[in-house]
């Protein structure tokens, strides 16, 4: 415990190797584990078959109408920061991964991916699961990575609240609703608001989705957030490159007028 | 009559298969738990290994293989390293005190002393992870956790229990 404290590279480094061997087996298990659920969910799913189907056909409906509204969206921005002049801001890149191990517990909130840096993570990259925004890469090896989660005591991640803009720190402390530190004295925010990541500092790119402001009984005590993904049950997260542009996945890409010509149809 | 190479395997073989039984478990109590509705607290494995190979063949569980074992499973799981490690040492040095006591006595007095074993090994995990994160531990996690963990320890003192007749029935 002292040596883990007095060097943390080299526990890091130990730890990291450890982990990159295990991580083999640990997929192994986990992927029996996987299909014994996926055995149980079709079961239960034979039954509601009919009325998933129907659901599933009015929501596809609205999502293409959704994707069009957004490539319609991205155009417009497009042409309007072209006119600005402005600079364009990164874009996002996703490394998709699958959660291994997840054991530590209400001792340490972190879980292992299979994905490292052969595959492009990298430390201190934001992770998503489907609802939001859940952690941070901590520790990369070649073929894992550990994932410190938002609610891990060890976790600090610069955050704002919608739609006003205060900014704060989402801190963790082993709770399933990390606490909103460093608010202006002035911010005024309700309960419901919804909070994302700020950008501040230049580690993770702004705007991903955390969670809403929950409201305290002590008002002396500081606020807390409700995230997005408070199930504890990951399966899939993606890490994000936060970097290069990329264009998104089967948009086409935005039509940008030269100054001074007609702006496009 | 000197011992020659395949026997010197042999013999290596058996003396490692505990520890490599005890990893594997530790490394199945760390992976993510199925989505089936069960508990998604875990038992811990690395003890009820600890707990049985120091009693039944403390030669296949030394302190330093206890130690070991420990420091695996802080390593796995992101605990501060050490915290596991100092709690299996210490079950395997108490548990290797009370070796007589535990041989003589039935399997219901050995699987209470078990619980008291795993209650213990909670709380001074929880203790060392308090006094370094200056955060004290979820005692309901906690509590199940090691409810978990003694009412598993008659299945896998089976298990463990013939995989032991096995490996040194020539012994027998």
């Amino acid at each position: 415990m002292m040596l883990g404290k007095a060097d943390i590279a080299i526990v890091q480094h130990v730890r990291t190797a450890v982990v990159d061997l295990s991580t083999p087996a640990l997929g192994l298990v986990t992927g029996a584990f996987d299909a014994a659920e996926t055995g149980a969910e079709r079961l239960g799913d034979l039954a509601a078959v009919l009325d998933e189907n129907a659901a599933l056909k009015t929501e596809i409906n609205a999502m293409r109408e959704w994707r069009r509204r957004a490539i319609n969206l991205g155009v417009e921005n497009a042409e309007l920061r072209n006119l600005l002049n402005l600079r364009p801001d990164p874009t996002l890149g996703f490394v998709s991964g699958r959660v291994v191990a997840d054991r530590g517990g209400s001792f340490v909130r972190s879980v292992v991916v299979d994905v490292g840096d052969q595959h492009g993570v990298g430390e201190d990259q934001a992770v998503l699961s489907p609802e939001g925004f859940i952690g941070r890469t901590v520790e990369v090896g070649r073929w894992s990575s550990r994932i410190l989660l938002a609610t891990d005591l060890n976790s600090r991640i610069p955050v704002q609240i919608q739609p006003r803009g205060w900014r704060g720190v989402m801190a963790g402390d082993n709770s399933e609703r990390p606490k909103l530190l460093y608010l202006a004295e002035i911010a005024k925010f309700e309960p419901g608001d919804q909070v994302v990541t700020s950008g501040h500092g230049g580690v993770f790119p702004p705007g991903l989705p955390v969670g809403v402001v929950e409201p305290t009984p002590d008002p002396e005590a500081p606020p807390r957030i409700r995230l997005f993904d408070d199930h504890g049950r990951l399966t899939f997260v993606r890490i994000v490159q936060f970097g290069e542009a990329k264009p998104l996945d089967g948009a086409p890409g935005p039509r940008v007028a030269e100054r001074g010509s007609p702006a496009p149809e | 009559m000197r011992e020659t190479f395949e026997q010197r395997v042999d013999r290596w073989g058996r003396a490692m298969t505990p520890m490599v039984i005890a990893a594997l478990l530790v490394l199945l109590a760390t992976a993510r738990d199925p989505d089936l509705g069960v508990s998604a607290v875990a038992p811990n494995m690395a003890l009820i290994c600890v707990y049985f190979w120091s009693a039944q063949r403390p030669e296949a569980m030394s302190p330093a293989a206890a130690f070991a074992l420990g420091l695996f499973q802080d390593l796995l799981t992101g605990f501060a390293p050490g915290v596991n490690a100092m709690t299996l040492l210490l079950a395997h040095v108490l548990v290797a005190g009370q070796l007589r006591f535990l041989l003589s006595q039935s399997f219901l007095v050995a699987w209470c002393a078990f619980a008291i074993f795993a209650i213990g090994a909670e709380a001074l995990r929880g203790g060392l992870f308090w006094f370094f994160a200056d955060r004290p531990p979820d005692l309901a996690e906690a509590g199940l956790r090691v409810a978990v963990t003694t009412a598993l320890h008659p299945f896998f003192a089976w298990a463990l229990g013939k995989l032991d007749g096995r490996l040194y029935r020539d012994e027998a």
